[in-house]
């Protein structure tokens, strides 16, 4: 009987953690099935995808977490004046006021890895900065890789102008990777830009997206995207596709064969981009599957859903986040679904959805 | 077959053609027998399979003394249902695999099939499945369960399991206290 029980527990969704818990409430032989090392393994192996058990938002004093339905509220708040700049593989990166530096932080151990960031020149800070924190183990399937060696990308923009044409201003983007392993920035790497487009409410530099061997981090609200090549440590800037004015755009990953891709948001049709290069090695923007989302949202919530706004992109997941009027959805792709995850929260903000398997035996 | 052919020829013919029958029947606890495709029994079930190869299947029905008639009957039922509904390659793969496989959501079919039985026919049935060795089965029918588990209190699964509660009250409310998130809003 034992042996069917397991069968049985194996089988409760990830996404409900709740549920693991209470089971291993039941009685004592539950308890220890549950927290076995061995089940925990076979646990995360069986389901693959870790769910998203929630994201992190900026809010007025710092990063703030909201759990979604059925995950853990344990999951403390950052501490105050950390500003989340990304998650993936279980651990989330914030930028740090004070010294400025980073933190890499494992909400669910509470471990954390401070850094100190990259300058432009001494103590000359970026103009604008992003940065994305990654697993650094080689063929790791990361259902398990929170407190092995992570890198940190960092890209910064600065802006100089030439002195004998005041009107005229020239930025250049550079990057670095911090390595947990040697403790170390590695050489920069740059790419002169071009003018760079400042917008009224947006940050220049926004959240990133891991496809195959490269990071791209959206710049200008996604008019622009840099790729960082982790391989060959090399930078370049993609045009982003062509979009009507007024939408608002995630880098996702691309439906078909996973690369780089663009999820676009127009009145209430969902647009689907994904980044093609030919054999020539030119690439262009192919337009993919157009989605009936306000139809979508209507329909789970019985009224209409207003302007939309894309979120965020929780990776494996493959989900999107949607701001409607009356809340926050996720929209899943293939199949197809929605569902309302939470309250609407502050216009404009980027969300960095967390991933990861949640169970008894994780602390 | 032709008139003037020996008796013992005769008999091989008619041993090759039960070999070749393309069902076997199986003898439940209480003596009942089921007629169950044999391709479809031997794809599904290792243990099945096995007796397959090695020949001690029986003609007059194979006893298969651990199981009680209803759930064999539910389990002949899900060999024929599948043997009729095409096999998909993730299906055959996802049974070799089975202990590495990711979860298969299951079919529309598998989720129908599970969900008429009643609650004690669903955990005969389960063992059933883990007797013959039938991992799809086993799959099917563990998601069932785990998903009656659903938004239930762990009072609610002792009695669904029919489970003794071994903890003391101090030990649940120390538990509880550590993990009171989990207990919001059920």
């Amino acid at each position: 009987m034992d042996d069917i029980i397991r069968e049985i527990l194996l089988r409760l969704p990830p996404g409900d953690p709740a549920c693991l818990v209470r089971g291993s409430l039941v009685c004592k032989l539950w308890r220890g099935l549950l927290s076995d090392r061995g089940f925990l393994h076979r646990y995360r192996a069986f389901h693959r995808t870790p769910p998203v058990l929630g994201y992190f938002h900026d809010d007025s004093d710092g990063g703030r977490f909201v759990p979604l339905t059925g995950a853990p509220s344990s999951i403390p708040h950052p501490e105050v004046d950390w500003w989340p700049l990304d998650c993936r593989h279980g651990r989330v990166l914030f930028n740090t006021l004070e010294t400025p530096g980073l933190v890499v932080w494992d909400p669910i151990t509470g471990g954390r890895q401070h850094l100190r960031q990259p300058m432009y020149r001494f103590d000359e800070e970026y103009d604008s900065f992003t940065a994305a924190v990654l697993c650094a183990s080689h063929g790791c399937d990361h259902l398990d890789c929170r407190g092995g060696p992570f890198l940190v990308v960092f890209a910064g923009t600065y802006e100089f102008q030439y002195a004998h044409e005041a009107m005229y201003a020239d930025g250049v983007v550079r990057a670095s990777v911090y390595s947990s392993e040697t403790g170390a920035w590695s050489e920069v790497s740059a790419y002169l830009y071009g003018p760079i487009f400042y917008g009224c409410d947006y940050e220049v530099m926004g959240s990133s997206l891991l496809a195959g061997e490269s990071l791209y981090f959206s710049i200008e609200e996604d008019r622009r995207i840099l790729e960082y090549d982790l391989v060959r440590h090399v930078l370049s800037v993609i045009d982003g596709p062509p979009v009507y004015a007024g939408g608002t755009m995630v880098l996702m990953t691309a439906e078909d064969g996973g690369g780089l891709g663009i999820a676009e948001v127009n009145k209430d049709c969902l647009f689907l981009w994904s980044w093609k290069i030919d054999p020539d090695g030119i690439g262009d923007w192919e337009r993919g599957r157009v989605i009936r989302l306000g139809m979508m949202i209507s329909i789970a919530t019985g009224s209409p859903s207003g302007s939309l706004d894309l979120a965020g992109f929780a990776e494996g997941a493959g989900s999107i986040f949607v701001r409607a009027e009356d809340g926050m959805f996720v929209v899943e792709l293939k199949p197809d679904r929605v569902r309302k995850v939470g309250k609407r929260g502050d216009d404009l903000t980027t969300i960095f959805p967390f991933t990861s398997f949640y169970t008894p035996g994780t602390n | 077959m032709e008139v003037d052919k020996g008796k013992g020829e005769a008999e091989e013919t008619r041993k090759v053609a039960e070999a070749d029958r393309d069902t076997v029947t199986l003898k439940s606890s209480d003596g009942k027998l089921f007629e169950v495709s044999k391709e479809a029994a031997a794809r599904l079930s290792t243990v099945l399979a096995g007796m397959i190869a090695g020949g001690s299947i029986d003609d007059n029905g194979t006893d298969l003394k651990q199981i009680g008639s209803e759930a064999l009957e539910n389990v002949v039922d899900y060999c024929n249902k599948h043997a009729n509904s095409i096999p998909s390659a993730a299906l055959i793969s996802s049974s070799i695999s089975f202990n590495t496989a990711p979860f298969k959501e299951p079919e529309e079919w598998e989720r129908k099939f599970v969900d008429r039985l009643s609650h004690d026919a669903l955990f005969d049935l389960v063992e059933a499945a883990n007797f013959l060795g039938m991992e799809r089965l086993l799959d099917v029918t563990c998601h069932k369960i785990s998903e009656m588990m659903k938004g239930k209190s762990p009072d609610q699964i002792r009695e669904v399991f029919n489970i003794k509660n071994d903890y003391t009250k101090e030990e649940l409310e120390e538990i509880r206290q550590e993990l009171a998130w989990a207990f919001y809003d059920d």
